[in-house]
């Protein structure tokens, strides 16, 4: 009986004196939201894609919503890695989609990685691609070795191996290349 | 005779598709990527940078000089080497066996359901010589499953995943709990091609993509084409229906094919695949799933 009244005493003091657990609310980070904006605007990749209007005339409809297959979410159907990939200080974002329609039944996910080149400023540096196998999205591995002081990275590809992403220098901008034939020293 | 140990796998490498782009090509690289890796396990791994780890027979690319006189990287393979013998060590392993294969005879579960003809080309391009009609298929490499190869992707599409990867109710209503348990249900697995085909007219229907049946168009190549419901059909189970949109406006706008992508599969590939399933189901029977 003792024990109670302590254990009740100590909830007591915890809530008038503001303590106990608090829980915090959780949003898609700023960086991603500005990083998905760029992803949007690029011709020819995934980002195209998602801007599709797939509920027509019949929008929310519940089913679809469960499944994963009404429009777009960027709450419920993005994955992303905020890394710095340059060593400026600031955040570069890895984002992949994981909106089922936009793959049918192939096992590749796309996206991008989207640079940071300033206060909210960015840049599309590459796509990336990668393959499923599950639920999980497979990590982005960052390699410690530096190609032009930008730091090169791996993502599972349908290889055995991953697919080692380099850096090129092109119109004065580096941007990244899936890596395909060639053989490190 | 030495020679001769992996022919099998061998005469897979030969086939031509294996080469090629496309479902079949990854199919057949991942079965002999399979086969090598049971036969000379290793210990072959590959860390998160791509490099290989010891007991490895790396074939390297090596520099062509081209007509005009650029170089060009001729890219060769690479697989595991054979570990070296030890006395008293058992024999190799024998081939990886088909997995999960039922003991009792395999319901022809396609049989009698709609569009029959078109599930069974399907089929045949997904698990075709597959034990068990290609029921008990796995791409371990994709995840794709089945007679049909469904990926987790088209699996929650149709509602029989989770996002998070828990079979659904509406699986457990048809008996499915598990990987293995979607294996040995045939008609799970037709009524699952059922809800992804359903829901990928869906997406066509309000795309108005399916506005589009019966007309002629011109593919990348200047070939002629005409949009069918079942070549639409087999486009969209293949690439998604947003991608067999793109695809359409790509044509429309009279653009040039995409560009092609080094290490990624890339939009061109993807539009190739879209055409080939345009042309390939074109005269093949398809009766929509749901209504209008």
């Amino acid at each position: 009986m003792t024990k109670f009244w302590t254990s009740l005493a100590a909830l007591l003091l915890a809530a008038t004196s503001g303590q106990g657990e608090a829980l915090p609310w959780r949003q898609v980070p700023f960086e991603v939201g500005e990083a998905l904006a760029i992803l949007r605007r690029e011709k020819g990749t995934v980002g195209e894609t998602i801007g599709m209007d797939l509920e027509g005339s019949s929008p929310g409809a519940a089913a679809a919503e469960a499944n994963g297959t009404g429009n777009f979410d960027a709450a419920r159907h993005l994955s992303w890695v905020i890394a710095d990939v340059n060593g400026d200080g600031r955040p570069d974002v890895f984002l992949v989609v994981t909106w089922p329609p936009a793959y049918g039944t192939n096992p590749f996910l796309r996206g991008g990685l989207i640079v940071s080149t300033g206060q909210r400023r960015w840049r599309f540096a590459c796509e990336i691609e990668m393959v499923r196998t599950g639920a999980t999205t497979p990590p982005v591995h960052l390699l410690p070795r530096h190609g032009r002081g930008w730091r090169e990275f791996a993502i599972q590809g349908l290889r055995p191996r991953p697919i080692r992403y380099r850096w090129l220098q092109r119109d004065g901008q580096m941007i990244c290349d899936p890596e395909t034939w060639e053989e490190r020293p | 005779m030495a020679g001769n140990e992996d022919e099998d796998l061998r005469r897979l490498m030969r086939l031509p598709a294996y080469r090629r782009e496309g479902r079949e090509g990854d199919r057949l690289r991942a079965e002999v990527q399979a086969g090598f890796a049971a036969r000379y396990p290793g210990p072959v791994r590959y860390d998160a940078t791509g490099r290989m780890e010891t007991h490895v027979v790396a074939v390297r690319s090596y520099p062509r000089r081209e007509p005009d006189g650029g170089v060009h990287m001729v890219r060769a393979h690479d697989r595991a080497a054979r570990p070296a013998p030890r006395a008293g060590a058992p024999a190799r392993p024998a081939a990886p066996q088909p997995p999960v294969v039922p003991a009792q005879p395999v319901e022809r579960a396609w049989e009698g359901r709609a569009n029959q003809a078109w599930r069974e080309q399907v089929a045949a391009e997904e698990s075709r010589d597959r034990p068990a009609f290609g029921y008990s298929a796995i791409n371990e490499g994709t995840g794709a499953l089945g007679r049909y190869q469904l990926t987790p992707q088209a699996l929650v599409a149709g509602g029989w995943l989770s996002r998070t990867g828990e079979w659904t109710e509406h699986a457990r209503a048809h008996g499915v709990t598990d990987r293995a348990s979607f294996l040995a249900r045939p008609r799970a697995q037709e009524r699952a091609l059922d809800d992804y085909l359903s829901d990928n007219e869906r997406l066509l229907r309000n795309l108005r993509v399916l506005d589009r049946v019966g007309q002629p168009i011109t593919g990348m190549y200047g070939q002629p084409l005409t949009l069918s419901l079942s070549g639409l059909a087999a486009a969209a189970h293949r690439e998604g229906a947003p991608r067999v949109r793109e695809y359409l406006q790509h044509i429309a706008a009279g653009l040039p094919p995409p560009p092609s992508v080094e290490g990624r599969r890339g939009k061109l590939s993807s539009f190739r695949e879209i055409e080939r399933r345009l042309q390939a189901f074109a005269g093949q029977d398809y009766r929509a799933l749901r209504g209008p």
